[in-house]
């Protein structure tokens, strides 16, 4: 892998858990995760919603302290959130309305106290990645559902983090756009050598994306399996109609079937939550 | 289709301006009604030139437009600097915000006769009422505004290592603005009333000082010359403000 040099274990997590208060009684998300993630490697938290992976991955980001449990990053404690360690792509892409495409680069830049002389370059390349460079006068209303994607993928790489997170980026994506969506990012990211964790409910996407896929249970979400996907990147389509991809997919929906069922009965005695 | 849509809207309504001149005239010219009381058309308009050309009207109009400046200037830093504050905590918020809007709903002009015991008759009573009455438009549609601020774009500029003062500035106010604004073209209309008012009921100077100086001295073209003038700039203010409004919102939505 690309990261071999750096230190191998990039995201250790140990025994997390999380509840969210519900009026007066207490959500139980996640119960005693552990998971550890290596460096240059782009691993998938999956399971059905509601399972805490978001909450994981914002545990993991430090946007969230979890109720119990340690996050080790390259060895060192996390203590909340670290804008040069870590950048987030965001579910919906949040994006700022107001700004356009480059000024929203631009501001982010300036929240990771990137210098004023930096921005503008950091900003233009991180635009040509994504091949948005003629819309950086755009402001977001006007651009179509996977180019906003495109533009908050780009402001995640503009940061240059080693580990970058992803929050279900193709949640707000039609399936046309997130297959497109999907090889560019297979090719970019095998490009940049980051560590990535990717969530996710798709069985497709996490397959083709990830070198190892981490399979949760129903709330309160646990590691329930680790799939690994043994395929060099960057991936083509034909891994799609390959059987090793038919396989690991169908490997997937055995473990998560059950899950998926369980999630959804309990969803009809516990209101939802937008956690994930 | 649009287009001859909003034409055709705006000749009904010039036509309904036009009809209500053209039965003033015809009621002048019958004299239906005892001019004294009501004025005749061509009267008022004499006035009004005459009102437009007399040097005392700058002094008039400054005064009033200098302490409506005043009142609805503070109300503004102030109502923006509460709903700042009430808006940074959920407690706050739910504390704060049923409290403010009760406020709002009280008629604020009950509260003058304590100004001008505070104050005095001068622009310092006007001020403090018309600046009560815009501030709780203002505050309230503060709080709304930053709290609407959508969660994720905050979640998202902390993760990117923003600042207090950046998050406020990057965030929070642009996100607001468009909210924010509104609540300054609601208070406006308050806010400008209450000046008025009280130059109307005590006051030695000012627009609504003439209004009811003219009226007790049964001059009532020349009310009537200061009427148009008073309803001239509010107008204007109004169309500045909504301006301003719908092309903030047209560059974001």
């Amino acid at each position: 892998m690309t990261g071999a040099t750096r230190a191998e274990v990039a995201i250790e997590v140990s025994g997390a858990s999380h509840s969210f208060s519900q009026g007066t009684r207490a959500l139980a998300v996640l119960s005693e995760v552990s998971l550890s993630v290596r460096s240059g490697e782009m691993v998938s938290l999956l399971g059905p919603s509601g399972c805490g992976k978001s909450t994981l991955l914002n545990i993991v980001g430090g946007v969230l302290t979890p109720d119990a449990g340690s996050v080790l990053l390259d060895g060192h404690p996390l203590h909340g959130i670290m804008p040069h360690k870590i950048s987030f792509v965001f579910q919906e892409h949040a994006l700022f309305p107001w700004n356009t495409v480059f000024e929203n680069l631009m501001v982010a830049l300036e929240f990771q106290g990137v210098p004023a002389a930096e921005r503008a370059d950091r900003a233009t390349v991180a635009l040509d990645a994504v091949r948005m460079s003629e819309f950086r006068a755009f402001y977001p209303a006007q651009l179509s559902g996977g180019m906003k994607q495109r533009v908050a993928l780009a402001r995640g790489l503009s940061l240059e983090t080693d580990i970058l997170l992803m929050d279900e980026p193709f949640a707000a994506l039609d399936e046309q756009t997130r297959m497109v969506f999907g090889e560019d990012l297979s090719v970019l990211l095998a490009k940049t050598g980051k560590t990535i964790v990717l969530v996710t409910h798709s069985l497709s996407e996490a397959v083709f994306l990830s070198d190892r896929i981490f399979v949760m249970t129903a709330r309160p979400g646990k590691i329930k399996a680790v799939v690994d996907v043994p395929k060099e990147h960057p991936r083509t389509p034909d891994f799609v109609s390959s059987a090793q991809f038919g396989a690991i997919r169908g490997e997937l929906y055995e473990l998560l079937h059950d899950e998926i069922r369980a999630s959804v009965e309990s969803a009809q005695h516990v209101p939802k939550r937008d956690d994930g | 289709m649009a287009k001859s849509d909003r034409l055709r809207t705006r000749l009904v309504q010039a036509g309904f301006f036009v009809t209500l001149l053209a039965a003033w005239s015809i009621e002048s010219a019958l004299r239906l009604i005892n001019p004294i009381l009501f004025p005749r058309i061509e009267n008022v308009a004499t006035q009004f030139v005459n009102v437009m050309t007399s040097p005392a009207t700058l002094g008039d109009v400054w005064t009033t437009m200098s302490t409506f400046g005043a009142a609805y200037g503070i109300a503004i830093i102030a109502g923006i600097s509460v709903g700042y504050v009430v808006s940074t905590s959920r407690l706050f918020t739910k504390t704060y915000e049923p409290v403010l809007a009760a406020f709002y709903t009280v008629p604020l002009l009950i509260f003058f006769p304590t100004f001008i015991l505070f104050f005095g008759t001068g622009v310092k009573s006007k001020i403090a009422l018309g600046c009560l009455a815009a501030f709780f438009p203002i505050a309230l549609n503060t709080i709304a505004g930053f709290t609407s601020v959508d969660r994720n774009l905050r979640t998202a500029a902390i993760s990117f290592g923003a600042s207090r003062i950046q998050m406020l500035r990057r965030v929070l106010l642009p996100g607001a603005f468009p909210i924010i604004l509104t609540g300054l073209r609601i208070a406006f209309i308050p806010c400008f009333a209450s000046v008025l008012a009280g130059e109307i009921i005590a006051s030695d100077s000012g627009l609504g000082h003439e209004i009811s100086q003219n009226a007790q001295m049964m001059e009532t073209a020349r009310m009537f010359a200061y009427v148009f003038l008073v309803i001239i700039i509010a107008a204007l203010f109004n169309l500045g403000l909504s301006t301003w409004e719908t092309r903030r919102g047209r560059t974001l939505v």
